[in-house]
């Protein structure tokens, strides 16, 4: 079965929606111990539900960690194998996740992004694409940020001061595994990043206060969307990450 | 003797002499005013002296530095004689110079421009030849990119990352913080290695060396655990390709991975997180890694 990515940005809920990739990869695994096969309990799920489903909130079932691809690969794996329907699946996926598994994993082979319809990331890009370029020339020639922009000057600086140190290591990886697992507990990013627990809430509640990360249902850490271009922008010039770079549209880097 | 001092010692000579001298002080003052108003503009802003850009100075300016540079140079010592002499000719209308004094005039101003040539083309001093084979260097840089400014080079034994890329010497930081100045003129014969090319990554290779009796499955998780350790790794680069190859030797089952890091600075602990991560595997699973005989 052909298969769609629709990027989405700011990691929408849908942990309780049946079309959530969470429920549905739990859904199948639980039918695959009552004997039925996962890629037959897939297609009984394609089968009752509208004509036309789609699957939300992809990057929840995946966390860069070693085994933690396992349950995205079978699922996606799974859905591919199964006969082709009408129209290709639509397969609704964090954009940062997308670059990501893109890139490590060659998934848009499986899951190419759709082209029949501008997804949510595709009508902001360009706006984050100017908040990007408006950042680099205050921080090369000293332009001031134009007002329009959804961040202020303060927000960049209050965040520069905490990557640009280079001591700020664990600060920098908490950051670059939040843009790419989205919203997360500490006790993920604990076992992600081998960190102890106090320092990941200590780290977590330093970046609440900087204003780039917010809390969801109390207890998820999750990056702002409109601190998105200042951390995509920060990772960029201190780890090197360049996610947005993969997804450009072609002939602009 | 005396149409000898009549020809050196007159208003053009000197001023020619002035103009080669103070066109290159002026280009320096100049582009150390613009550093000075771009880190006053910057302080206006909140920002700290460190510019958070990874790769410093665009190509553009530095072509454009190093055309100014040579330009000025050239300029002053080989065009500006022909004008003065021009304005030293009696016949000139806006020459002020009596016919007597012309020809001293116009014979001192090629005397000293012919000097100043040989001076230039043979590299008569020290200065001489570390100033020109240094601006020299610098213009190549500009145009072919050998490298550049952020770049991770081993230079004349020295390896570190590019700080300034002087007309004098290149300034290299290596990764214990030591500042290493290398005279740029001596790079012209040398071998010059960039780990990333202008390039934010750079290719990290990591031997594991495992024990040469591991069983097939224990050498496939040993393979699968590094595979998804450079994925997990907040330092690899996704965008680029990665490999791991296998040889044997008769100490070691050796796994070779080749993966590119994000940033080519954070190479070690790159390098540092995957490696711990296969240890921590290894003891987990109990996988024999090769032992010194």
């Amino acid at each position: 079965m052909h298969l769609e990515a629709v990027l989405t940005i700011g990691w929408p809920e849908a942990n309780n929606s049946s079309f959530s990739a969470r429920k549905v990869h739990q859904a199948a695994q639980e039918a695959e111990e009552a004997q039925e096969a996962y890629p037959q309990a897939l297609s009984r799920w394609l089968d009752s539900g509208p004509a036309r489903p789609t699957l939300l909130a992809l990057e929840r079932l995946f966390r860069r960690r070693p085994g933690g691809f396992h349950a995205l690969k079978t699922l996606i794996g799974a859905l591919s194998g199964l006969p082709d329907r009408e129209v290709p699946l639509p397969c609704h996926i964090d954009c940062f996740a997308y670059a990501f598994l893109k890139g490590a994993k060659n998934f848009d082979f499986l899951l190419p992004e759709a082209s029949s319809e501008e997804s949510p990331f595709r009508t902001r890009l360009s706006e984050w694409n100017e908040a990007i370029n408006a950042l680099e020339e205050l921080e090369r020639v000293g332009q001031p940020l134009p007002a329009h922009l959804e961040f202020t000057q303060e927000d960049y600086l209050h965040l520069r001061h905490i990557l640009a140190r280079k001591s700020a290591r664990d600060e920098r990886r908490t950051l670059a595994t939040l843009l790419v697992n989205g919203p997360s507990m500490p006790a993920e990013l604990k076992t992600d990043l081998g960190l102890n627990e106090t320092l990941a809430q200590r780290i977590l509640g330093l970046l609440v206060n900087s204003g780039v990360v917010e809390t969801r249902s109390g207890e998820q850490y999750v990056i702002r969307e409109q601190a998105l271009p200042l951390v995509v922008f920060g990772l960029r010039e201190t780890l090197g990450l360049d996610l947005l770079s993969s997804l450009q549209p072609s002939g602009r880097t | 003797m005396e149409f000898l001092a009549d020809a050196l010692l007159n208003g053009y000579v000197l001023s020619y002499l002035l103009i080669v001298i103070l066109a290159q002080m002026g280009l320096a003052g100049w582009y150390r005013f613009q550093r000075y108003r771009l880190t006053r503009r910057r302080r206006r802003q909140g920002l700290p002296p460190d510019i958070l850009i990874d790769q410093t100075q665009r190509w553009s300016e530095l072509r454009r530095g190093a055309f100014w540079e040579a330009g000025v140079l050239l300029g002053t010592v080989v065009i500006v004689p022909f004008i003065m002499i021009y304005f030293a000719a009696p016949e000139s209308a806006l020459s002020k110079t009596s016919e007597e004094a012309a020809a001293p005039a116009q014979a001192g101003l090629a005397l000293v421009f012919v000097t100043l040539l040989l001076w230039l083309l043979l590299n008569g001093t020290d200065v001489a030849k570390a100033f020109l084979g240094g601006l020299a260097f610098k213009t190549l840089v500009a145009f072919q990119r050998p490298l550049q400014v952020g770049d991770r080079v081993a230079l004349k034994g020295h390896r570190g990352k590019v700080t300034q890329l002087g007309t004098f010497f290149i300034t290299l930081q290596t990764s214990d913080d030591d500042v290493v100045n290398i005279p740029t003129r001596d790079l012209w014969s040398e071998v010059l290695v960039s780990a990333n090319a202008g390039a934010r990554a750079s290719l990290c290779v990591m031997p594991f060396y495992l024990d040469p009796k591991v069983s097939q499955e224990q050498r496939q998780a040993a393979e699968d655990a590094i595979w998804e350790a450079i994925q997990a790794s907040a330092y690899f680069e996704p965008a680029q390709p990665m490999q791991i190859y296998l040889t044997q030797t008769p100490e070691a089952i050796c796994l070779t991975a080749k993966a590119y890091v994000a940033s080519t600075y954070q190479e070690s602990l790159f390098c540092s997180d995957v490696t711990r991560a296969f240890l921590e595997f290894a003891a987990r699973e109990q996988i024999p890694l090769a032992s010194p005989a």
